[in-house]
């Protein structure tokens, strides 16, 4: 496993030291470009870093920048934004009395990390001192949500009708109704939600979001159209796009895949539908894609990092042709993450891999949870028919 | 700012963020009390750990890079740590060029180490980032002797202890090599063994005997393995330096055919008392049988007569645990008719049959067993 993990990159760095160097030609070429150097939130982060510097055994002043690191990585999808949001409140982390918001910002960085174990022990821990924190208990909903566990789940939303109100609980709850058999009350409860016009900003995207992919799992392709196409007059952020992009390549539509990511190779998960729409139209700048895509995922498992296997999983299947391999990294993927993506990912596998007995689990998950996926429930009638 | 991470909780769930996380690569070769190699470090990492972009403008330039050289030399040697036998090696940082990496463009520093003496344990104490990125990671690939080892540094471990291969490791490998594959060359024993089956007799009066002196037979056991043992440790030595090449199919047929020789000869005795001069013609044969093996292991270079002295060594150890296993036994047994007529007879005839299959099998490249 070790040494499977280090094959590439003793590949790579056996290359002779200065193999690929280079020095530009004058000192006025530009060498590269500071991503998003000009966003307002990376200004803002500027300034609040300034702050924090001037007071270094202020809490206040570190709990308010790790917010804003932690809130900038999910705007900017850029993961060093964690980084340096866990390295602030590492010396905080390790006192006698660590503050509640300290444990609850950590959650959030482990859940980022999908570290969900640690995630919900970090939260439980800033609940334990501070049980009115609203925010750990979203926080939390929203990770015993991706674990599968909706009993949880909807015991944690519940409490936020007290602290946050009766409108933010129940959207909380209707995500979780989305996943258990009750689809259609969610659906109907959003709707009403966007049609009282008291939805704040931030929330639409979100909603919209939520309402396309319960309509597409129930089948109704025009309506996850619609939804789709109003999110994205907002500010559509990485995984709306993949979503959208999704849907677009089960309704066989690659070419406006193409034009919806344009630009946004640089994004892993959306390089990858990108390669499979480029794939799909015979394209032959696919296989730049693709060899682009594993030099990505290799690289993120030298660096031990396994938050990308449901990704890797399709990658394998759909554009490496390796359904072993693919399975493989669907199973692992199954053990920390239960989303209908996570599940549809390993019944394919199963079923192109030809071993039936894979998708065992997901089939019971599937009729224990009474998710409503016709995607899901199609995959799972062929793997059916391949056990009689 | 609250509405904003409420959001993000709804939002962060199950969602992978896009963009690489950070990352350093290291390589370093250790080459005596010298260590040589190159830094790459992410422009994006230098501009949040001390600042390049002097004009605000967001782009980098080669001027501002060349500019802040000095401060990205001190920040990149302060932070890593080299010891050489646990003794501190002087780290040098020339001058920077830039490189790409999966994720943008690096600054790749040219590193140089001097260690007080010959490195054989080497430790890594690596520092970068951590103290502004708790997610950062050092990957690095260590070349010491004959060997490369990848190391993944991290704040949970920041220090590494590598040492090059010794040679006693190698020594022992090798030996280990040697040993188990005489032992699975059933052919290499079974050829041993046609030969010293009478070394125990002498062949009057048109049959064979109980020999009466032990020292005339241990004298004749000892000419017959020497023999083998020389004529296949030259053949050997020639064909893993590569000076000699022979194709496999040949060499493997013969050796069986001089399987079915040997232990023909126990039947009608044409070669007596020279059996000896037998071992060493078929041993040059044989050692080419071992070299083919031993291609497959992969001698280190740096070590190599080493490693081939050890795997001889190994073959001849094994060998010997034979002799001496069997030898005794067969003295022991040498007067009854039953060692004449079922060892060295039904013995022989038992070998012929099995070699004669091998050779079949070998020459043609079938399998009949």
């Amino acid at each position: 496993m070790r040494a499977r993990r280090f094959a590439w990159l003793t590949l790579l760095l056996a290359l002779p030291a200065g193999a690929t160097n280079y020095i530009p030609a004058s000192d006025a070429s530009v060498v590269t470009t500071l991503p998003a150097s000009k966003n307002p939130a990376v200004r803002q982060l500027q300034q609040l870093r300034r702050q924090q510097a001037s007071k270094p055994g202020s809490v206040a002043a570190s709990i308010e920048l790790a917010r804003n690191y932690i809130a900038s990585a999910r705007l900017l999808a850029d993961p060093r934004y964690l980084g340096h949001a866990e390295a602030l409140l590492r010396p905080w982390l390790q006192r006698a009395d660590v503050p509640a918001d300290v444990w609850m910002l950590y959650g959030m960085i482990q859940q980022s990390q999908h570290h969900f174990e640690p995630a919900l022990q970090s939260l439980r821990k800033a609940l334990a001192l501070q049980p009115s924190n609203a925010q750990a208990w979203l926080t939390l909903a929203s990770v015993l949500q991706v674990r599968g566990d909706f009993v949880a789940a909807r015991s944690a939303c519940s409490r936020l009708v007290t602290l946050l109100g009766p409108a933010e609980a129940g959207d909380c709850i209707a995500g979780i109704d989305a996943l258990t058999g009750r689809a259609h009350e969610a659906i109907g409860l959003w709707r009403q939600r966007l049609a009282s016009g008291r939805v704040e900003d931030w929330a639409q995207p979100w909603l919209l979001g939520q309402l396309a992919e319960a309509s597409q799992r129930l089948g109704r392709d025009e309506d996850a159209e619609q939804w789709f196409q109003r999110a994205l007059n907002g500010n559509p952020d990485t995984y709306l796009k993949a979503a959208y992009a999704d849907l677009l390549l089960q309704r066989g539509q690659p070419d406006k895949v193409l034009i919806l990511l344009a630009g946004d190779e640089q994004i892993d998960p959306l390089l990858l539908r990108i390669a499979e729409a480029r794939q799909a139209l015979r394209q032959p700048q696919a296989q730049e894609a693709i060899r682009q895509l594993q030099q990505r995922f290799d690289a993120a498992r030298a660096r031990n990092d396994a938050t990308h296997q449901r990704e890797e999983a399709r990658f394998q299947l759909h554009l490496q042709g390796n359904p072993a391999r693919a399975l493989q990294l669907a199973q692992a993927n199954w053990q920390i993450q239960k989303e209908p993506a996570d599940a549809r990912i390993l019944l394919e596998c199963a079923l192109a891999a030809r071993q039936p007995a894979a998708a065992h689990a997901v089939l019971r998950w599937l009729g224990g949870t009474g998710l409503e996926d016709e995607a899901s429930w199609q995959l799972a009638r062929k793997i059916q028919a391949l056990l009689t | 700012m609250r509405a904003l991470m409420l959001m993000l909780a709804l939002l962060l769930s199950g969602n992978a963020l896009a963009h690489k996380a950070s990352d350093s690569y290291l390589t370093l070769q250790v080459r005596q009390h010298q260590i040589a190699g190159q830094w790459d470090i992410a422009l994006r990492d230098l501009e949040d750990a001390i600042g390049l972009d002097d004009n605000g403008d967001g782009q980098l330039t080669w001027g501002e890079i060349r500019h802040h050289q000095p401060d990205i030399v001190r920040y990149a040697q302060q932070r890593l740590a080299l010891r050489g036998n646990d003794k501190p090696c002087t780290l040098q940082i020339g001058t920077l060029a830039l490189t790409q990496h999966v994720d943008g463009i690096y600054s790749a520093l040219p590193l140089s180490a001097i260690c007080p003496q010959r490195v054989d344990a080497l430790a890594i104490e690596y520092r970068l980032l951590f103290d502004i990125d708790s997610q950062h990671r050092g990957l690095a690939s260590v070349t010491i002797g004959d060997s490369t080892q990848s190391l993944l540094f991290s704040p949970e471990q920041p220090r590494q202890d590598l040492r090059g291969r010794a040679w006693t490791d190698t020594v022992y490998e090798f030996l280990r090599q040697g040993t188990i594959h005489i032992w699975t060359g059933y052919d290499h024993i079974l050829f041993l063994l046609s030969l010293l089956l009478p070394s125990v007799l002498v062949w009057r009066e048109r049959r064979w005997q109980a020999a009466d002196s032990l020292r005339l037979a241990m004298a004749d056991v000892a000419r017959i393995v020497t023999a083998f043992t020389v004529a296949h440790s030259l053949t050997l030595t020639l064909a893993a330096l590569g000076l000699v090449r022979l194709e496999s199919r040949w060499v493997e047929s013969a050796i069986a055919a001089s399987v079915i020789l040997a232990a023909l000869n126990n039947l009608y005795p044409f070669i007596r008392g020279r059996r000896w001069m037998v071992a060493f013609g078929f041993g040059l044969i044989h050692g080419f049988g071992f070299a083919s093996v031993l291609a497959e292991l992969q001698l280190p270079r740096q070590s190599l007569a080493l490693a081939l002295a050890s795997f001889n060594g190994g073959v001849e150890i094994g060998q010997l645990a034979i002799v001496a296993a069997f030898v005794p036994l067969a003295y022991l047994l040498r007067p009854t008719p039953a060692y004449r007529q079922l060892g060295l007879m039904g013995g022989s005839l038992a070998i012929i049959g099995v070699a004669s299959i091998w050779l079949v099998e070998r020459l043609f490249d079938t399998t009949i067993w």
